[in-house]
């Protein structure tokens, strides 16, 4: 499956999705002018990949700000990622935010309550 | 040196060394050649063939049999050309080197042209033209074009002629192309080599003289040999000389000619090639013009367009502003409050929404998705729905029955279903994060209920958090999941707050971080006891301190008030005014009661509340109503027959029934009874407030 990378911009983040080297991660600000665009492939990708996930899948979604138009289409994405457990396989969501900022915590934790999939909360300090 | 290459020659002969003999006898020939005295060149090439046929050397043999082809050819006498050029080939044929056959061809040919035998030689032509495409000799091939076309131009044949010379001529175009790149330097070598060439034509005389000397000298030793013949053969010679002068001139004239020709060639060729380049140019720069006019008409159209959206921008700007709550409806409620409403674009997805009703007052402050022009159509949705879902409720039911938690459901269920959202991938997701506030001034008391936006309490140096749902008002896998309402009681003092994420979502600082929820706590909790304007001064300037160079990154609204003691409320909204008139109300459900309690209160009237239709006609009979409202389903006795017995006893007292909308003979029935009116529930309170003016007013 080839891989998606998606460069990280002023208003949208960066997107690795890699099943070879499984590694697959969302980082950085989402605000795109145009939501459902934007996240256009990275869902279709995903739609592809939980038909024939790896045997373990740690998502890393480590985002600074998510405006509201965004929050739902992660919600997409967990919602698709969810599927991977019909395949008998795990699957993982590593939830980063900055120390102190309990809006993308408290994000984080919304999803973590209507979406069954383990979230691991990973708080740290900016550099 | 001839008599250098004279005296080996000789040497050479005693010692038996054909071959060394033979090849002196060559360079006295070439000397010869060069100098333009074929006639001598012909007698050592001559010498030096019959010693290389003693040495066997065919090559030598070849090339001089070539050579004296060359030299007969000059002289005109083109028999001997052939006969010559004839042997070489026989030689080549021999040796089988095809490329000497195919020249060897070709120069028979040129001969055969010039002796006009066009018949013959075109068989030659093509053996050559076949040989030489086959081992790939462009020059050959192009010779033999040219030597095809012009005979085949004088046997008559047109279109072959014109077939070989476009052959010809193209095979010429492409060599030239081929050397085009190297022609300028080339071009100095020529200039060199036709300089040379006139220095060595000067010369040529003189040399010319000096050979004829040597040559004298010669034939003088010649003539002790055979002296008759010297004397002819210098007479001849003589002759052959002058001749050769003539020749040399001539020679001379045609490499200037050749010289000028290529020169003109070239510089025809250059002018041809700036000529081509330049028009290149000119077009390239016409099609810049136009291309850049072109650039100029679209810029103008966009700056048009951009021009007439932003006017469209800012007249929606107009209609946003004028949704937005006035001022002065703040004012009567409030007497210190703040909004901080600063859209990012021209218009804005935050909008804030006041109603109020009776010294209660809903307030909202809204974050529809997006920002511009896609969240103001979303604002403007959320406004018209508020209006919508509050009124409703307000004028169908009693105001206090109003409950936060329920208007978010309400604008919830509107939302999803005009926006047609399924939770389908596709669907557009656009909602709205929202908190809202009833603030009940009678009774000191507020609801919060909040989708994703919070309530900020501010009470003796502290704040109170109160957190809103963790959805927004769209659909969402928590459809079903209704809000959270929070009953709070406000005392005097308390400062609230609402917003948007916009404040805090603010990318500044130093490290370009986000502002966050815990600057603004720490700093609405340092300035909360100011007044509301000198506050919004604080978190405008803090907002701009913190964002500086940075672009504003969304839309921004903040709303704070201080909570104060209740504000009389002139009910501009009320005009009816039944001060000392008794209303009897028979109703035996105590929510119906209390909704038209509440309904009722601002008219000053006076209301008494009975259960059943017996207590009714019971009060009747003693005390004075102007008024009756009667419900129809009571215990004991039912609101048709308590009207009939009640206008048995007192026909004057207006009785209006309530009857449920579902009986369609209410109506009906109502009459019979004899009820001045009847009222179907649920009750439509402008027409119930009419009906009433008419029996009170």
């Amino acid at each position: 499956m080839e891989p998606l990378f998606i460069k990280e911009a002023e208003d949208t983040p960066k997107i690795i999705l890699n099943k070879q080297e499984n590694n697959f991660e969302i980082t950085g600000k989402s605000l795109p002018e145009e939501v459902i665009r934007f996240y256009a492939p990275v869902l279709n990708w995903l739609d592809r990949y939980v038909a024939s996930p790896n045997d373990k899948t740690i998502f890393k979604i480590k985002l600074e700000y998510v405006n509201s138009a965004s929050q739902m289409t992660i919600h997409e994405i967990l919602s698709v990622l969810e599927r991977i457990k019909d395949q008998d396989k795990d699957i993982e969501v590593e939830w980063y935010f900055m120390e102190d900022d309990d809006e993308m915590r408290e994000s984080g934790e919304e999803y973590s309550e209507i979406i069954n999939i383990p979230f691991k909360f990973i708080g740290y300090v900016p550099d | 040196m001839i008599n250098e290459y004279l005296a080996k020659v000789e040497e050479s002969e005693k010692d038996n060394n054909f071959r060394d003999a033979a090849n002196y006898n060559n360079k006295i020939a070439y000397l010869y050649w060069q100098h333009g005295i074929g006639i001598n060149a012909i007698t050592y090439f001559q010498r030096s063939l019959s010693l290389n046929e003693k040495t066997g050397n065919k090559n030598a043999i070849k090339t001089i049999y070539n050579n004296l082809g060359f030299i007969y050819s000059e002289y005109g006498d083109f028999h001997s050309a052939i006969k010559n050029f004839t042997e070489s080939l026989k030689l080549c044929r021999l040796q089988k080197k095809k490329e000497e056959i195919a020249t060897a061809l070709i120069n028979i040919s040129e001969v055969l042209f010039e002796i006009k035998k066009y018949n013959e030689l075109n068989e030659k032509l093509y053996e050559a033209l076949d040989l030489a495409k086959e081992i790939g000799n462009f020059h050959l091939i192009k010779n033999c074009y040219e030597l095809l076309y012009k005979n085949y131009e004088k046997l008559g044949d047109n279109n072959k002629s014109s077939e070989y010379f476009d052959l010809y001529l193209s095979l010429q175009k492409h060599l030239q192309k081929k050397e085009l790149e190297t022609l300028a330097t080339r071009t100095k070598e020529a200039e060199a080599k036709a300089i040379a060439k006139e220095m060595q034509l000067i010369n040529a005389k003189d040399t010319l003289n000096e050979m004829l000397k040597i040559n004298r000298e010669i034939h003088l030793k010649n003539q002790l040999l055979n002296k008759e013949k010297v004397i002819k053969d210098l007479a001849l010679k003589e002759e052959t000389a002058r001749s050769n002068e003539l020749e040399a001139n001539a020679k001379a004239r045609r490499t200037i000619l050749f010289f000028v020709i290529t020169a003109l060639t070239l510089v025809t060729l250059i002018l041809v090639l700036i000529y081509i380049q330049f028009n290149q140019k000119n077009k390239a720069n016409r099609k810049l013009q136009e291309q850049k006019i072109e650039i100029e008409k679209q810029r103008d159209l966009a700056n048009t367009q951009k021009q007439k959206i932003t006017d469209s921008i800012r007249y929606a700007q107009r209609i946003q502003k004028a949704i937005l709550p006035p001022n002065e409806l703040l004012d009567n409620f409030l007497e210190d409050y703040l909004v901080l409403y600063r859209p990012k674009d021209i218009v804005s997805g935050d909008f804030y929404w006041v109603t109020h009703k009776n010294n209660i007052m809903i307030l909202a402050a809204a974050d529809c998705t997006g920002h511009g022009v896609p969240g103001a159509l979303m604002s403007m949705l959320g406004v018209a729905f508020l209006n919508e879902i509050v009124n409703k409720i307000v004028t169908n039911k009693h105001i206090t029955s109003l409950q936060a938690d329920d208007i978010l459901n309400e604008l919830r269920k509107n939302v999803i279903h005009s926006l047609h959202q399924t939770g389908r991938r596709e669907d557009a997701k656009d909602g709205m994060d929202i908190a809202l506030l009833i603030i009940d001034f009678n009774d000191n008391k507020l609801q919060f209920a909040g989708a994703r936006n919070p309530l900020y309490l501010m009470r003796k140096g502290e704040l109170i958090q109160y957190d809103a749902n963790k959805m927004s008002v769209s659909y969402s896998q928590r459809i079903n999941k209704p809000f959270t309402r929070h009953d709070i009681k406000l005392k005097k003092g308390d400062v609230l707050y609402i917003f948007s994420d916009g404040y805090n979502d603010q990318f500044g600082g130093d490290d370009g971080m986000k502002f966050k929820s815990k600057r603004l706590k720490e700093l609405v909790l340092d300035i909360y006891q100011k007044p509301m304007l000198e506050q919004k001064e604080i978190l405008i300037k803090k907002h701009e301190e913190w964002k500086g160079e940075r672009g504003q990154l969304d839309d921004i609204l903040i709303f704070g008030l201080r909570y104060t003691e209740k504000k009389k409320i002139i009910a501009t909204d009320q005009p009816y005014n039944w001060v000392n008139k008794n209303i009897l109300v028979a109703e035996d459900i105590d929510v119906n009661y209390y909704f038209l309690e509440e309904v009722l209160k601002p008219t000053n009237a006076q209301l008494i509340r009975v259960s059943d239709g017996k207590d009714a006609v019971e009060f009747c009979k003693s005390n004075n109503v102007d008024l009756i409202l009667m419900d129809i389903n009571m215990p004991n006795m039912n609101g048709y027959e308590a009207t009939r017995n009640i206008k048995n006893i007192n026909s004057n007292i207006p009785i209006i029934v309530q009857t449920a909308a579902d009986y369609n003979d209410g109506e009906k029935l109502s009459k019979s009874a004899g009820a001045d009116d009847y009222i179907s529930k649920p009750i439509d309170l402008k027409t119930f407030m009419n009906k009433l003016e008419r029996f009170l007013g």
